[in-house]
């Protein structure tokens, strides 16, 4: 199944584009992706393994990345590897009084065509969280921030309650957890923490936050 | 199949990062055990200068004792700017035992825009009760001229005196004056200071006070070497021929000069050989932000490069010097290469600090800097020559001003402002006056740090086409004037990333056209009108603020500039419905300011 025009599955020997050396990755369902040193650079996990091994025309395996998901993977950073990247600053946390207590990172600039790539990946399917743990794995820093800056932003405004059922997030088992007789949490009562009804604990509060 | 609580740790903690404390804990609190562990360090600290009111509350009332439970809250950060009243009330709210019982282990605070009698409420029922507290910062962006010397009285005897504080920083329109500060007081926890005084003696007196300094990082309002005051006090030192420091454990020491009235090297000296210390301190900064030169003193004698010689060699310790100077004076190239030898000498190439100068023609303005230079001011300038392209650390401008009023020698073209925004990274502000490029045939840039864009005195801009060169700007100012008229109505874009939104010179009776331009921006935070209500009906102007306010449920912030003060508070309330919950209001030149906490 073939992608884009760069990152094609193929059988053929490695070739020499205008952007270097060709490489081969594999999906760990066997699906092979030759891709160019412009898509290598993103990843530092492809790149790390393109160094130390001598791989000629072996793919080099990806166990931990499916065909369905290392696909878009290879699209993205074929879309972006040509951006420019910013000089680091390094900057001196002293003389900014501003620094001194927590700001959150910005979330709000993902780019149009990022926007319409990750909204390919759903939360039903669990595919959202697929192509985080591939960055991540792949050490494509980019397409990780795009991942979880849209996660930051589904649950921005959301109570715990919305967050536990738009994720299916689990409860710690009765007795466990913050549900343990003796811990403090349980006793707080204001946010639900358990789904065994003999849990002890006032009712879950009305949330002013989304009256 | 994979779900969020699949993810590692480290990536729900890369997740986290792009929420503020208040999102993460709402968010998160209380899922699981897991998850509780992942938000400790949210739940330590707490900056509430950008919660709408009902956020606030419910974190006072429903978050804290939760987090209280097997937590502590460390850091908090209050203020008026975009929530205004907000000190008033948490002032109301401590009052309650146990509300005050959640604020025990606070040792960092920093409070932004206080009025003066809720700030001497604060610090006297709340402040000056925590025991733990180390870090103070007090940012005052408005001070009433008659409220000045009790501001100064109570800053000098109440705030400095704290004896827990290691490290306090304090900004205050015109800079504080230390002159009524008694000889003998001394503030030995002090180990780093940001302070804006009015004089070089408000400096002089500090340090005397202040012996166990690390960093110091002073702005002064005026240095005036004529001063009899600083003569006096430069002729006591002076006296004293051991050149030792008052302040024996600096390190750091950043000086940074709003304006010169007379100067004199040698009092640079003097005041500096009390200040660094030829042991510890290894940086030094120095910032001119604007002089103008008389008979070309200021440039013969700070452009000197061996009398920086002889004074930085003083210090054998000093690793770092920065140095930005703008003087307002012409330079003649022989001059500028005879200075520029002066500050490559063997010391300087040996430190390797070099330096450079950057002149832009309007103003006859000259900026020497050192290379490579990261101040703010050297980049708060307007462009309007090819030098800039050339010669120009360009890739480190945070704020970029293009300004092409009155440009005879010079007109920016398409190209240059395209290369130009291409090498601008790290770009947060770009402010563009008097442009007159036709902005829709450039690709877009994609600057993900650029977050506001500021437009003016540019006529008939078609926004649409300037969203589209700018997509990920979340700011904006703009005058109403400057939009055209397909712009201002029925225009079906919907500019969703933009959250806050001012927008100046809205003329009488153009309020129900505001309404539909304002339309496009569906989720603003934040909204400033500066409206020319003379001669604007009352009751016309309220409807509109109403169905307004009304259309923007995500609005939390609201900033009126009025020209006529409409009064009455019931009416206000009855407009807003009870939307509106805290309300300042303050004359201002031309009119009242109104800031509106929804």
């Amino acid at each position: 199944m073939a992608t884009t025009a760069e990152a094609s599955n193929t059988t053929t020997g490695n070739t020499e584009t205008a952007t270097g050396k060709m490489i081969k990755i594999q999906s760990n369902d066997g699906q092979i992706f030759e891709v160019d040193q412009g898509v290598v650079e993103q990843s530092s996990t492809i790149k790390t393994l393109s160094d130390l091994m001598d791989v000629g025309d072996v793919p080099i395996p990806l166990p931990n990345v499916k065909a369905s998901i290392l696909g878009p993977i290879v699209d993205f950073c074929n879309h972006h590897k040509n951006d420019q990247k910013p000089e680091p600053i390094d900057e001196d946390d002293d003389d900014d009084p501003n620094k001194d207590i927590y700001e959150p990172k910005r979330s709000d600039d993902i780019c149009e065509w990022d926007l319409n790539f990750i909204k390919q990946f759903t939360v039903p399917e669990g595919t959202l969280f697929d192509i985080i743990m591939a960055a991540n794995y792949l050490g494509i820093k980019t397409l990780l921030a795009v991942g979880c800056k849209t996660i930051a932003n589904m649950v921005r405004g959301k109570s715990s309650t919305e967050v536990r059922e738009m994720f299916n997030i689990s409860y710690d088992p009765p007795g466990e957890g913050i549900n343990a007789p003796n811990a403090i949490e349980g006793q707080a009562g204001t946010v639900p923490t358990t789904q065994d009804a003999n849990a002890t604990g006032p009712s879950p509060q009305p949330d002013p936050m989304n009256q | 199949m994979t779900n969020l609580s699949n993810l590692p740790d480290e990536i729900l903690c890369n997740i986290f990062e792009y929420l503020s404390s208040f999102d993460a804990i709402y968010s998160f609190i209380n899922l699981n055990k897991r998850f509780n562990c992942l938000l400790i360090s949210f739940k330590q600290q707490i900056d509430l200068t950008y919660l709408s009111y009902d956020q606030f509350l419910y974190y006072m009332k429903n978050i804290l004792p939760i987090i209280n439970q097997d937590e502590l809250l460390y850091v908090l950060k209050l203020g008026n700017q975009r929530t205004p009243g907000q000190i008033e009330l948490f002032n109301s709210l401590i009052d309650d035992k146990n509300c005050r019982s959640y604020f025990n282990n606070i040792d960092q605070v920093i409070i932004e825009s206080p009025r003066l009698n809720e700030f001497i409420n604060f610090v006297n029922k709340f402040l000056l009760s925590l025991s733990e507290l180390i870090t103070l910062t007090i940012k005052i962006d408005y001070v009433n001229d008659p409220d000045f010397p009790t501001w100064t009285k109570f800053l000098t005897n109440t705030i400095l005196p704290i004896a827990t504080l290691i490290k306090l920083s304090i900004e205050i329109p015109n800079g504080l004056v230390l002159s009524r500060l008694p000889d003998s007081i001394m503030f030995p926890s002090l180990m780093d200071i940001t302070l804006n005084v009015t004089l070089v003696t408000d400096l002089l007196i500090l340090i005397q006070s202040t012996p166990n300094l690390r960093n110091l990082s002073i702005r002064i309002g005026w240095w005036t070497s004529g001063d009899q005051t600083l003569v006096k006090m430069i002729k006591k030192m002076c006296e004293d021929h051991n050149r030792t420091s008052y302040l024996i454990h600096l390190k750091k020491f950043h000086l940074s000069i709003d304006s010169i009235l007379t100067f004199q090297f040698e009092h640079l000296e003097q005041v500096l050989y009390r200040i660094m210390n030829n042991e510890t301190t290894y940086n030094f900064n120095f910032i001119l932000r604007n002089a103008i030169s008389r008979n070309n003193e200021l440039v013969t004698q700070l452009l000197d490069g061996k009398r920086w010689e002889n004074l930085l060699s003083s210090y054998s310790s000093l690793i770092q010097f920065d140095l930005f100077i703008r003087i307002t004076d012409s330079l003649k190239l022989e001059q500028e290469n005879f200075n520029m030898n002066l500050f490559q000498t063997k010391y300087f190439l040996t430190k390797k600090w070099q330096f450079s100068y950057f002149k832009y023609s309007r103003n006859d303005n000259i900026i020497f800097y050192s290379n490579p230079c990261k101040n703010e001011e050297l980049f708060d300038i307007s462009i309007d020559n090819l030098e800039i392209v050339n010669h120009f650390p360009i890739n480190y401008i945070s704020h970029l001003l293009i300004d092409q009023t009155n440009t005879k020698n010079y007109k920016f073209n398409l190209s240059i402002f395209d290369f130009i925004l291409n090498q601008c990274l790290n770009l947060r502000q770009l402010t563009l006056i008097h442009i007159d490029i036709n902005l829709s045939i450039i690709k877009p840039f994609n600057i993900p740090s650029l977050h506001t864009l500021q437009i003016e005195k540019i006529r008939n801009i078609n926004l649409s086409n300037v969203l589209q060169l700018f997509p990920l700007i979340n700011t904006l100012f703009l005058s109403y004037l400057t939009i055209d008229d397909q712009n201002r109505l029925s225009n079906i874009h919907r500019y969703n990333r933009i959250i806050e939104l001012s927008l100046i010179d809205i003329p009488s009776n153009c309020m129900d056209k505001v309404q539909l331009f304002l339309n496009q921006f569906p989720n603003l935070y934040y909204l400033y009108m500066h409206i020319s209500n003379q001669r604007m009906d009352d009751e016309y102007f309220l409807r509109n603020l109403k169905e307004i306010t009304e259309k923007f449920p995500s609005l939390i912030y609201l900033k009126l500039k009025l020209e006529k003060d409409i009064n009455s508070i019931d009416l206000w309330n009855e407009v807003f419905n009870n939307r509106m919950k805290m309300y300042l209001k303050e004359n201002v030149f031309g009119g009242v300011l109104k800031h509106l906490w929804f």
